[in-house]
């Protein structure tokens, strides 16, 4: 394999838990909510996985387990910012350090001393496919949850900009006093979003256990859920540019790791800042001319200004 | 009309007393139930916690030197809150804050007297926090960059290159682990038996200093009125971009101090992670206090108890420090949730807006519209 194929096999590999929960984020955001707490939607869907995995011995319950499991802290989110109408950062914030310590908390609570890996995803093939040179190698020999994500690019495209649903989304994210005045249910539309958030930010962090370590450490995810959030933004709030975002991401991560490899002169600790640094100077660059949903983290309240 | 304004002041005065402390309880009381999960006893690991926090003078200590960085950042914080800000760099600029300190006090202050080299070293780490809140003041104000995402990011970015800094350029040669030399100037003690260093005596005069700022200066009225109205700021002529700016300035800066206070006055030199997740806790110092210098102490204190308290409940009582951490966050939800609600009844009853949100980015969006 070139080193530019294993590059990008790399990247898509390490794309796919984020760009999975970049996707669900970007549809609660165009409603207007900003999930703060993906990264710890992100972690209890990596322990929900796990824990799904382990108890059942499948994988794919595991995933269903994640994406529950996310589900549930953006209930209690949608809850906080959208009855309570309480900051939505702040808010974010919070379920953040709740998750990081109840999944640490939870782990010797749960799973005792067992340090066994559970039943997780194997690379498989696609026929056919992988036999194309170069694109082959990178998109069609992953896991067949990365295979998934994939599906949920156009999913996610299709249901926001082609079905009713999506368009609510839409509309209460730009204008939700319009949107009130002809009959959407400002209130039940964004919490339908920050569910779908939910779902697909615990799916992505149970991608990311159950296709990689296949057991459960603390702070799995490292701050990827950040990343997504930073995804979305650098994907102008669209899902086909927030997953090339993603996987732009994954792909300097991936180089990255690849360069500290082969032993290139740059000392580790910098050559891990790469992708960061790669994802500020996009921002920097893209936002000029992109546009975020107006009422992006404004509470709404009838009535109100 | 006399009626709806008593109301108000009852709301507002109980509120700000109630609410806070309801928040705690409940707070620990659902830390509680998770101790019991555990299948530990709340009681024993409470008492461990007290006594780890404040019984004796070494524990005092620790709670002053927890408390130390997380009252100084979190004023930082309340500077970029009252703007409409997120500074969730806090621990990225701590540790470049300490950097700057550490790089000036190994090279330039090392022969100078302590009264003089002090001063000069905070500065630095001033210094050093401010650049990193700038980057991200300027992709905010310049680019319309979410600040949110912007001094997370850098937080990874500044902890990455103190990592760095400390194993490779600034290493010393016979450590275990990474650090840097050590440094000589040094903050001084203030609590014999402990470690409790003079941070916390400038933790607090910072209070002042920040509250005649954000209160009894024009910089102070501009940056509130931002983070009121950002479009009525603008069309009063305030230089919106500008304070945006300086408001991340001045809120990593005073960060970079408390990294500043961490080098001089506990590690006596840069080590990896000068900063685990101060900045995080700071933030919720901030908002307990609710964005209030004034009673940013109070609050500090408890978190700083919460942190120093939690490796002695772990020892004694078994339970692991991540409650500290799972409380910590109950503690922000129960007062987000609950000054929410009071904001909302207070708006009710006069026109008004809660402290901070992302109103300045409707600013942009404004703009668009209109050209």
């Amino acid at each position: 394999m070139s080193f530019a194929v294993a590059v990008f096999a790399a990247g898509t590999r390490i794309a796919a838990p984020i760009g999975c929960a970049a996707l669900g984020e970007t549809v609660s955001e165009r409603a207007g909510v900003l999930n703060v707490q993906l990264e710890g939607m992100m972690l209890v869907g990596a322990f929900g996985g796990v824990l799904g995995s382990d108890l059942t011995g499948s994988a794919w319950v595991g995933l269903l387990g994640a994406a529950a499991s996310g589900a549930l802290v953006a209930a209690l989110h949608a809850l906080i910012c959208i009855v309570f109408r309480a900051e939505q950062i702040v808010s974010g914030i919070a379920l953040n350090l709740i998750a990081l310590g109840l999944t640490s908390f939870l782990v010797p609570v749960i799973f005792g001393d067992n340090t066994g890996t559970v039943a997780g995803l194997n690379a498989v093939d696609v026929p056919l496919l992988h036999t194309i040179p170069a694109l082959g190698p990178i998109f069609f020999e992953q896991s067949p949850a990365v295979y998934l994500v994939y599906g949920l690019i156009p999913l996610t495209m299709l249901v926001l900009y082609r079905t009713r649903w999506g368009l609510e989304v839409q509309a209460c994210g730009e204008n939700p006093h319009g949107a009130d005045t002809v009959g959407v249910a400002v209130a039940r539309v964004r919490f339908g979003a920050v569910l779908f958030a939910g779902l697909l930010g615990g799916l992505g962090g149970g991608i990311l256990a159950l296709s990689g370590l296949r057991f459960f450490v603390d702070n799995i995810t490292g701050g990827r859920g950040f990343i997504a959030l930073a995804a979305v933004i650098f994907g102008n709030w669209k899902p086909g540019y927030v997953a090339l975002a993603a996987w732009f991401f994954g792909c300097v991560d991936a180089l990255q790791l690849q360069l500290q490899a082969r032993g290139v002169p740059i000392p580790a600790e910098l050559l891990t800042i790469l992708p960061y640094v790669a994802t500020l100077v996009v921002l920097a660059g893209v936002i000029g001319r992109a546009r975020m949903p107006r009422q992006l983290a404004r509470a709404y309240t009838r009535g109100a200004t | 009309m006399r009626l709806a304004g008593d109301a108000r002041r009852r709301a507002a005065t109980a509120g700000i007393y109630a609410l806070p402390l309801a928040s705690i309880v409940l707070a620990l009381a659902l830390a509680s139930l998770l101790i019991v999960a555990g299948g530990h006893s709340p009681g024993v690991a409470f008492s461990a916690l007290l006594s780890g926090a404040f019984g004796g003078r070494n524990s005092l200590g620790n709670t002053a030197i927890t408390a130390t960085p997380l009252l100084i950042t979190a004023l930082g914080i309340i500077i970029g809150i009252r703007a409409g800000l997120w500074n969730l760099g806090g621990d990225g600029q701590i540790d470049v804050g300490g950097l700057g300190a550490t790089v000036v006090a190994l090279h330039v202050v090392s022969r100078w007297p302590n009264p003089v080299a002090v001063p000069v070293v905070v500065l630095a780490g001033f210094g050093a926090g401010a650049v990193w809140g700038g980057i991200a003041g300027v992709l905010r104000a310049r680019r319309g960059v979410s600040e949110v995402i912007t001094t997370l990011l850098l937080s990874f970015v500044g902890a990455a290159l103190v990592t760095y800094v400390v194993e490779a350029p600034l290493k010393d040669q016979y450590a275990s682990f990474p650090h840097s030399p050590s440094i000589r100037p040094y903050l001084w003690n203030v609590l014999h038996g402990s470690q409790a260093h003079a941070g916390l005596i400038l933790g607090i005069a910072l209070i002042g200093v920040v509250w005649l700022l954000l209160w009894r200066s024009s910089v102070g009225l501009d940056l509130r009125a931002i983070g009121l109205n950002p479009r009525a700021a603008n069309f009063a002529g305030i230089a919106v971009e500008r304070r945006i700016v300086l408001a991340l300035v001045l809120s990593g800066g005073v960060a970079g101090i408390a990294g500043a206070g961490e080098v001089l006055g506990v590690q006596h030199e840069l080590i990896e992670n000068l900063s685990p997740g101060y900045g995080f806790t700071a933030l919720a110092v901030a908002l307990l206090a609710d964005a209030d210098p004034r009673y940013v102490l109070p609050s500090a204190v408890f978190f700083g108890a919460l942190v120093s308290g939690a490796p002695v409940m772990q020892q004694r009582a078994g339970v692991p420090l991540e409650i500290a951490l799972a409380t910590q966050g109950l503690v922000i939800l129960f007062v987000v949730a609950s000054f929410g609600i009071r904001n909302r009844a207070l708006r009710t009853m006069r026109a008004g807006r809660p402290v901070a949100s992302l109103n300045a980015t409707v600013l942009y969006a404004e703009a668009e519209a209109v050209e």
